[in-house]
């Protein structure tokens, strides 16, 4: 819902929805590459192996983030397009909002259990 | 004889808004394309993400993610998602471009948002080749 008293978040929006972006483009172009030249052997094993250094593990959960972020202004993009009943809409935010607040512990679960 | 001066309203002028009929030039395409595939992925995150938890876990859950990856609707799943993920991505760029001012002009915009069709596709079907 717009609260009027605050300074509208427009460009913020605009500008952490192309922060995100980058980020995982260039996070994209890394995994593909490093896919191409050093490809995880089959199996467990290798594959664990092969998110385990601390580097790419780091990337990973910013890469992970980010993607949740996007996803977030996203969904607040098309909710404020398409819902025109505000009340609808402030509970709908929510919802998807709860579901990517968990998407972000889970993710960051993940990638910290292989540590 | 009708007054010159008469302003003559036409409440019932003709709509054309049914989706079916219209024809979306090719930056528009582009455009919904790129909304529908984002929301696509979004719908999929929990699912691509309990793989991804699957795949690192353990051995024994190692083996049930590449069991559930072998069914050959996870294939078209997979398949999708990449073809959503690379068409998403490849619109951003072009949409990072155009902030940038750069192919703002119909006729790059149109060439660059075939561009992104193009390229998406070919993504997609190297991703296909080199997965199976």
């Amino acid at each position: 819902m717009v609260d009027r008293r605050k300074p509208a978040h427009g460009f913020s929006d605009w500008a952490w929805q192309r922060a995100t972006a980058m980020t995982m483009l260039i996070y994209s172009i890394i995994i593909l590459v490093r896919f191409v030249t050093d490809t995880p052997a089959p199996g467990a094993a290798a594959w664990r192996a092969w998110f385990t250094p601390w580097a790419f593990r780091a990337l990973t959960l910013l890469f992970l983030w980010a993607l949740i972020y996007h996803a977030w202004l996203g969904v607040k993009e098309i909710l404020m397009d398409y819902v025109h009943n505000t009340s609808l809409r402030a509970k709908l935010q929510m919802l998807f909002g709860a579901a990517l607040a968990f998407y972000v512990v889970w993710a960051t679960y993940i990638i910290w259990s292989l540590a | 004889m009708s007054n010159p001066n008469q302003k003559i309203v036409k409440r019932n002028r003709p709509k054309n808004l049914n989706l079916f009929t219209i024809r979306l030039p090719m930056p528009a395409l582009v455009s919904i394309m790129h909304r529908v595939s984002g929301a696509f992925l979004f719908m999929l995150l929990p699912l691509l993400l309990w793989l991804l938890q699957l795949s690192l876990s353990s051995d024994a859950s190692f083996e049930q993610a590449q069991a559930v990856l072998h069914h050959p609707l996870a294939k078209l799943i997979c398949l999708s998602v990449t073809w959503a993920y690379a068409h998403h991505a490849c619109a951003g760029v072009r949409h990072l471009a155009l902030d940038a001012h750069y192919g703002l002009r119909l006729k790059y915009a149109r060439a660059t948002s075939r561009a992104v069709l193009v390229v998406s596709i070919l993504l997609t079907l190297w991703m296909g080749v080199w997965l199976w």
